[in-house]
């Protein structure tokens, strides 16, 4: 790091990620018996109209958004769908941290002489068994 | 009282009627039964204890977003993260 850059010490500065997790049996209940994981779609669709950005599963980002807005926003979803707060297994918040990816950067390390190696050790283990198995 | 990390400073209006302030009293503690918030003096509310490891945060934002919806009330609403640092003012 730089001298003259300031580290940012907020972790809820990138924004937040929003997780969640109904139960299917309330799902059933109190949404819809014939197609319980509609919910998903339904609140996948308001959290991307409020800005939000689907990662995987149900776990859904927002940049701009700190923790308050969002508690603000599953209120306002509570209010307008009567079943939600009926259906939640669990809800999270937490701070989109950045994942810093170094997986090429590690495979770049990996000794290619070694991975040579044990290719032409196993070429070698599966002739072997071939012969044997043409010998008996 | 454990220490809490989130509270609510709600004032009602003085000039409100008896209905209506009967009326909102009845909503706040409708709110405060469902959510567990306490009120610890006459307009700070906070979340009953035990509180653990900022386990407040949930019920007292949830109570601050209910009571935005009977903002027309107060004559003071504000939220406070002693957690961060962060507070706002709705009314």
């Amino acid at each position: 790091m730089r001298s003259d850059q300031v580290r940012e010490t907020d972790p809820w500065a990138r924004g937040v990620v929003l997780s969640f997790d109904f139960v299917t049996k309330d799902l059933k209940d109190y949404y819809s018996k014939n197609s319980p994981q509609g919910a998903y779609e339904v609140l996948k669709r308001f959290l991307l109209k409020n800005g939000f950005e689907h990662l995987r599963d149900s776990d859904y980002k927002n940049k701009f958004m700190d923790k308050v807005d969002t508690v603000d926003l599953l209120y306002s979803f509570s209010r307008d769908h009567k079943w939600f707060p009926h259906c939640i297994n669990k809800v999270n918040i937490s701070p989109n941290i950045t994942a810093l990816d170094i997986s090429n950067d590690i495979k770049a390390l990996g000794d290619e002489d070694w991975k040579k190696a044990q290719r032409t050790q196993e070429k070698a283990r599966k002739n072997k068994h071939l012969y044997l198995n043409i010998k008996i | 009282m454990d220490k809490y990390n989130f509270k609510v400073v709600a004032e009602l209006r003085s000039d409100l009627t008896e209905n209506q302030r009967l009326e909102v009293s009845s909503k706040i503690g409708e709110l405060q039964r469902r959510l567990k918030i306490v009120n610890i003096d006459n307009e700070t509310y906070c979340k009953a204890p035990p509180i653990k490891d900022y386990d407040d945060f949930g019920a007292v934002t949830f109570f601050f977003s209910a009571l935005k919806d009977l903002k027309e009330y107060f004559k003071r609403l504000e939220y406070y993260d002693l957690w961060e640092g962060d507070k706002r003012i709705e009314v």
